[in-house]
């Protein structure tokens, strides 16, 4: 009796748990192709999607195999869900998006836009919140995912090793994971920067004879593209970049010089702390003063400055916070001016220390944001002169 | 007093007294007695136990033949080593004590019972059934013309195997000697270690055919009173013709016998029996087989082994740890293993998820039978190396690892992370110290790889409920199989997944009657000792 009893509390547990197993489909690793980077560009009214493969065969085989080891599948149509299905009337396997790395959107695309291309990725289950966005400046997103890279053949894991690596050692590179950007386009007060990418070499970049050069001449990250909303509005060069790393408290190292005199220019590395932002009002206005700090090590020098002397070590930290200063207010010059975009976050700023005010700023913050008073102020430490404190080599003289 | 119950003649008929003597041989002979009649007697033992190997000597008393009596044995039982002392002692008798003639036969009767008592343990019956018994067990039996009581000589002495080093728990460290197949040695090994008053022991016999002798050995103030009562009692109701191995004990007493986890331990080692007594818990002796039962028994005394408390407790600790940790990965891997490739392929890192594709490329079947497969291969060269003959067990080896190893992947019929992945859980299931539970998690491991290839993730999700909730079912002997990690013991947690230090650690608290600590835990050295300067 009591077996019976349980016999039949099992099948009523199983029968329960169906429509959650149902849930779960399996499909075996040979039926999906491995998408690696999807790149989005537009094509009339619709998109055009490049989807880059991995051709396992190629990628981890013992034997050399003359295959490319990356498949690429481009597909037009008017919205993203149905080019992702259409494509499969080209590809042998259903393509399987969770660990796509990169998200490449090409400069037209990202300039009319981005909303629809974040929403369609946000609302799949298949697409993973990990991989980064990257614009393809001056190309499309097609020939970005097109290249066969180096050391690392898949290129759209190298985009993101190459970002992840590059924003720890060069922090002028920088880019954002979906949350993180849609966060930004919806929060008021910031406008989002994302990573932009170039091709160097045009010719013959699709094909795996590169490999054997020495020299590849591939993808470079260059600059960073600025954002009103979910439409890019312009790029920043490379020493503008570093600057917005540093005040957004992103950058963590970096490396730069200044020139003490006509003889002696020093190279420096930095490590970066996060900078001392303060808002407070002022005739009901806004006005923000931001503190960026910074330590300093030097990798080398001209000249025979001796900076184990403390007036020498001052100078040169005076040089740089001048230098430093110059960029910030250059750069929030053209963030102002140039862009009017508030690239910065300052916005938000005001909205956590007088939400008051922020509620008369908010609706046409990035207006107001042209006539925002920052005053930035840079204090450099010198921490480190290297393993040799003096200049190797004497000048003659 | 080793077996109390044999001293007396009262004693002796009890276990005749038992279910199982009452299986045996049926109820007129049971009632019968012996007579005064020798050569009646003889008759009737013959016509009990006609058998060829019985063997009866008529003896008389030199040199007027006043004396008839008969020597009964089975032979084989008894070694020619004590026949011959016991028939120089007879003879020796005989020639001494001319005045025996005068006697009547009961006072011969108690001229051999002192004699053979100062060096055997004797008894004395006159229930046929008890005397075809005793003969049964290897004594020999003395009947006297005109007296109504027979004398038994317990002399059994089997051939048996010497004590060797045990072969199913080896230890780096500790007594290396394993527990033999005869009863006696097996008990006396455990008293060699505890010499202690209160150590008790109690034998039964179970089984109505095999008649096989059991001993139950407790520490009287440390064992709880309720457990003992609870096994001698299980024991008493076992009804079944024969026990060949405590196997058979373990699988009848078992509190919940459909269960796959084994709730008694057995082990080989007297050093295991005797810290498990010294806990409080009861072993339980089986004649004919060096596999001691130990109850109760917790799920985390499948995972001490005795070398545990050898060696230092960091040690130990580390290394029980590493056990539980690899239960698990013998339980999960090859589960888990098919659920990220066939279901949830997102959760694999991005890396290890295209060297892992590469290596499924152009594999025909799909991951679960490819695991099945490898696993069924597996198995079946684990049954063969234990079952084939020793001589040929580096052929089977070489067979095996060429064709699991190396041919299997170079076909391209297995990808290469399932022979590491079988061959994980293979070593994993190893570092189990106790054969049964290793055994236990095999079979769960298929049941898992069933359950992960049909429902995923969520299946082993409900498989790992289903398991949490029978360990948290079973019982020992009426203790809790997690226990003390649920329902909670503090104080008994200091042997369970940690080994804390000897000096810090108790009796288990709901088994032992006094859980308190086993040693002492005042520091040796002193502080001011360790202030001293060093000896030179």
């Amino acid at each position: 009796m009591i077996w019976l009893k349980i016999k039949i509390q099992f099948i009523i547990i199983i029968l329960f748990m169906l429509p959650v197993f149902s849930s779960c489909a399996a499909r075996e690793l040979d039926s999906i192709s491995l998408v690696t980077a999807v790149g989005i560009d537009k094509d009339g009214d619709g998109y055009l999607v490049t989807y880059q493969v991995l051709n396992p065969k190629a990628i981890a085989s013992q034997k050399s195999v003359y295959e490319s080891p990356i498949v690429i599948y481009t597909e037009k149509g008017p919205d993203l869900g149905q080019i992702e299905r259409r494509v499969t009337t080209q590809a042998a396997r259903k393509m399987y998006t969770a660990h796509v790395r990169a998200v490449v959107l090409g400069e037209d695309v990202a300039r009319d836009g981005i909303r629809e291309i974040l929403d369609y990725l946000f609302r799949s289950n298949e697409y993973r919140t990990d991989h980064y966005f990257i614009i393809a400046k001056g190309t499309t997103a097609g020939q970005i995912l097109k290249t066969v890279t180096m050391i690392q053949p898949v290129s759209g894991i190298k985009l993101y090793e190459s970002i992840e690596n590059s924003k720890k050692w060069w922090s002028p590179t920088n880019s954002l994971r979906i949350v993180e950007l849609i966060n930004t386009i919806n929060a008021k007060g910031s406008n989002p920067v994302l990573a932009g990418i170039e091709l160097e070499e045009q010719d013959d970049i699709d094909t795996v004879e590169r490999l054997k050069k020495t020299d590849p001449g591939e993808v470079r990250y260059t600059s960073l593209g600025a954002f009103r909303g979910d439409k890019l509005v312009g790029w920043l060069d490379e020493s503008e970049s570093l600057v917005l790393s540093s005040l957004l408290g992103k950058a963590k190292n970096s490396a730069g010089n200044v020139r003490i005199d006509k003889d002696t220019l020093v190279s420096l590395n930095f490590k970066n702390k996060k900078p001392l932002i303060d808002v407070y009002m002022s005739d009901g206005e806004p006005i923000i003063d931001v503190v960026l700090q910074f330590e300093m090590s030097i990798t080398a020098q001209t000249g025979d400055i001796d900076f184990t002397k403390p007036e020498n070590a001052d100078t040169l930290k005076l040089m740089v916070d001048e230098k430093y200063e110059g960029l910030c207010g250059k750069l929030l010059e053209k963030a102002q001016k140039e862009l009017k975009t508030d690239i910065f976050g300052f916005g938000e700023r005001i909205h956590r220390a007088c939400p008051q005010a922020w509620n008369d700023l908010k609706d046409n913050w990035n207006d107001e944001f042209s006539n925002l008073q920052v005053n930035f102020t840079v204090d450099s430490k010198l921490m480190d002169l290297g393993q040799n404190l003096k200049p190797i080599i004497k000048e003659e003289g | 007093m080793l077996f109390p119950r044999r001293g007396s003649p009262n004693n002796q008929t009890q276990p005749s007294n038992g279910p199982a003597g009452a299986a045996g041989s049926g109820n007129n002979s049971r009632a019968a007695e012996i007579g005064g009649n020798l050569d009646a007697n003889i008759s009737k033992i013959r016509a009990e136990l006609g058998s060829d190997d019985l063997i009866i000597n008529l003896s008389q008393s030199n040199p007027d033949k006043h004396m008839r009596f008969a020597c009964v044995y089975i032979d084989n039982l008894i070694s020619d080593q004590i026949l011959s002392d016991y028939s120089v002692e007879l003879s020796e008798l005989l020639e001494s004590r001319q005045s025996i003639n005068a006697q009547p036969p009961s006072d011969f009767f108690n001229i051999l019972k002192s004699r053979f008592s100062g060096v055997r343990r004797v008894s004395q019956g006159s229930n046929l059934n008890d005397l075809v018994n005793c003969l049964l067990s290897g004594e020999i039996i003395f009947l006297v013309d005109g007296h109504n009581v027979f004398l038994s000589v317990d002399a059994f002495s089997p051939e048996c195997r010497q004590i060797e080093e045990s072969t199913t728990q080896s230890t780096v460290r500790g007594p290396k000697e394993s527990f033999t197949e005869k009863i006696g040695t097996n008990v006396a090994m455990i008293r060699k270690r505890i010499r202690d008053k209160e150590l008790k022991a109690e034998s039964l016999i179970v089984g109505s055919r095999s008649r096989t002798k059991i001993i139950l050995m407790f520490i009287n103030n440390l064992a709880k009173k309720e457990i003992l009562d609870e096994i001698r009692r299980r024991l008493n109701s076992i009804q079944i013709d024969g026990i060949l191995d405590s196997g058979y004990i373990e699988e009848l007493i078992k509190d919940n016998r459909y269960s796959i986890f084994p709730t008694l331990l057995n082990t080989e080692k007297p050093d295991t029996a005797s810290a498990c007594l010294l806990e409080g818990k009861v072993v339980i002796l089986v004649d004919g087989t060096p596999f001691a039962l130990i109850a109760p028994a917790l799920f985390s005394d499948f995972f001490q082994s005795s070398e545990d408390y050898y060696h230092q407790f960091h040690i130990s600790t580390l290394t029980r740890l590493i056990r539980y940790l690899a239960f698990l990965l013998a339980i999960f891997v090859p589960a888990l293993y098919i659920t990220l490739a066939s279901y949830h392929q997102e959760m694999i890192p991005t890396p290890l998820l295209i060297s892992i594709l590469a290596q499924r490329e152009g594999v025909p079947f799909p991951t679960s039978v490819e695991v099945l497969l490898m696993e069924v291969t597996f198995e079946i060269l684990r049954e063969a190396g234990i079952r084939m003959p020793r001589v040929i067990g580096p052929a089977i080896s070489i067979v095996g690892a060429l064709v699991l190893g190396q041919a299997a992947v170079e076909a391209g019929i297995i990808s290469a992370v399932i022979v590491i992945i079988v061959s994980t859980t293979a070593i994993a299931s190893f570092t189990i110290p106790n054969y049964s539970m290793a055994n236990a998690a095999r079979v769960i491991r298929f049941i898992m790889i069933l359950i992960a290839s049909i429902f995923g993730l969520v299946g082993i999700f409900w498989g790992t409920i289903a398991l949490m909730l029978e360990l948290c079912r079973l019982k020992s002997i009426g203790i809790p199989y997690m226990s003390p990690l649920a329902p909670k013991a503090k104080s008994a947690a200091k042997d369970t997944l940690l080994r804390y230090p000897i000096w810090k650690s108790s009796r288990p608290e709901g088994i032992s009657t006094d859980p308190s600590q086993q040693a002492s835990s005042k520091e040796i050295v002193t502080e001011a000792q360790k202030q001293q300067p060093e000896f030179r």
